[in-house]
């Protein structure tokens, strides 16, 4: 089982991104949910989550902040970041912040979930032929 | 000027909210940039730059400067990648819960919970529309009838529209508003572009990051409000300072700058204030822009 954090400022996408992973999907447990970049650190802290996936543009802390501190304090968590920017840059941004994927806005919850899980299981890969 | 519309055209039609949407948007979107085509707008720079900052008068009085024939096809189409990006950005929060609510509701075998989803629908679909009046107001090219504007919300409404411009610039904002702003009578939406303009060249002028200080007073002694945006950037060379309100000035990145010219229009042209700018080499560079307050009783312009 994925151990799951929702990162969003916008509520009803986060909302239905943990009743989606919650409901629907065999393979991941929401956790918790976070508005911003800096209650997400502290539930990361708390909650040691697998993967979290994290909005970019978010009041208080913002998610390419918040994606390194987290991947820098905890390397086996699997960040994956999204916005609505389809801007090359910021998905460069993400990736150098330890983001192990960035997707744009508006996404599939089918695709979504695939490129979750797709990440989830090449970092216990790693890590584990380490 | 066909470019242009299929620019805009594959954009909107990237956010997936249609051809239709697209259409009814494209008039608005590129009639900012096209506007400068052949309007011939003269732009007086600002004596009072002078008084203020002490540079040669020859170099601020009496400057006459023709907008518009010469705007290279680069700038243009910069300016309308800005544009795009900053549309892309308000459209696409409520479009994806409107998408997400639609998927979801045809997960769901219960009724009500599929209700619920349907509502959540037509909730975003509105947002959406609210969205998109929202940011005709910062492209409509009709200046519409004066009326008393709060700087302070103009600030906000643009600080909200570029976020994520700033975060991928890594710029902090510092912003301070002192002594009770009353608000100026003007035009808002042509507010919001000087504004935008005026933080944009500021955003332009930190590659590396940095930090974005707005200040905006109201003195009460000669009834102004008083806008700072100061950057932290590299600053300007002093023959540089006195041109940066000119066209095709160069100041920065070969960029020719067209943003603070029109700033300076709507500040000076449209709202009888004064714009100004100050920099030294290492020391950053502030736009001081004044406007006159409204006093709720008499047209403050007359």
């Amino acid at each position: 089982m994925v151990r799951l954090l929702i990162v969003d400022d916008y509520p009803q996408i986060r909302e239905m991104l943990a009743t989606y992973f919650s409901e629907f999907t065999a393979e991941f447990e929401v956790v918790a949910t976070a508005g911003n970049g800096q209650e997400a650190l502290e539930l990361v802290r708390l909650q040691r989550p697998d993967a979290v996936l994290m909005d970019i543009v978010m009041p208080i802390m913002d998610g390419i902040r918040a994606t390194r501190t987290i991947t820098s304090e905890f390397p086996a968590t699997v960040v994956i970041t999204y916005t609505s920017h389809s801007d090359p840059d910021l998905c460069a941004l993400a990736r150098a912040a330890g983001a192990a994927h960035h997707i744009f806005k508006p996404f599939d919850f089918l695709r979504l979930k695939e490129e979750v899980l797709q990440r989830v299981r090449s970092r216990s890969a790693e890590r584990g032929s380490q | 000027m066909t470019w242009a519309l299929w620019f805009i055209i594959g954009a909107l039609a990237g956010c997936g909210i249609g051809l239709a949407a697209a259409h009814l948007m494209r008039a608005r979107v590129t009639s900012p940039v096209l506007e400068l085509d052949g309007t011939g707008r003269v732009v007086r720079a600002n004596a009072a730059a002078a008084a203020v900052f002490g540079a040669p008068p020859e170099e601020l009085s009496g400057q006459r400067v023709q907008v518009g024939e010469d705007i290279p096809w680069s700038d243009r189409l910069v300016a309308i990648a800005e544009l795009t990006r900053g549309i892309a950005h308000e459209l696409r929060n409520p479009l994806t819960a409107l998408r997400n609510a639609a998927q979801l509701g045809l997960m769901f075998a219960d009724p009500a919970k599929k209700d619920n989803l349907f509502e959540e629908v037509i909730v975003e679909a509105d947002r959406l529309n609210e969205a998109i009046s929202n940011l005709t107001t910062f492209i409509n090219t009709d200046p519409g009838p004066l009326a008393p504007v709060r700087l302070d919300q103009v600030i906000a409404a643009v600080l909200s529209h570029i976020k994520g411009i700033l975060i991928m610039r890594d710029i902090k904002v510092d912003c301070a508003f002192t002594g009770g702003l009353p608000p100026v009578l003007g035009h808002e939406q042509q507010l919001k572009q000087a504004v935008l303009n005026i933080i944009t060249s500021s955003i332009q002028a930190m590659p590396g990051g940095g930090a974005l200080i707005i200040r905006a007073t109201y003195h009460r002694d000669r009834k102004q409000l008083e806008l700072i945006v100061g950057d932290t950037g590299a600053g300007l060379a002093p023959q540089t300072v006195p041109r940066v309100f000119r066209p095709f000035a160069a100041t920065r990145h070969g960029s020719s700058n067209i943003g603070l010219t029109i700033a300076s229009q709507i500040i000076v042209e449209l709202h009888n204030g004064t714009i100004s700018c100050e920099s030294t080499i290492g020391g950053g560079t502030r736009i001081r822009v004044e406007l006159p307050a409204f006093d709720g009783h008499r047209d403050s312009q007359s």
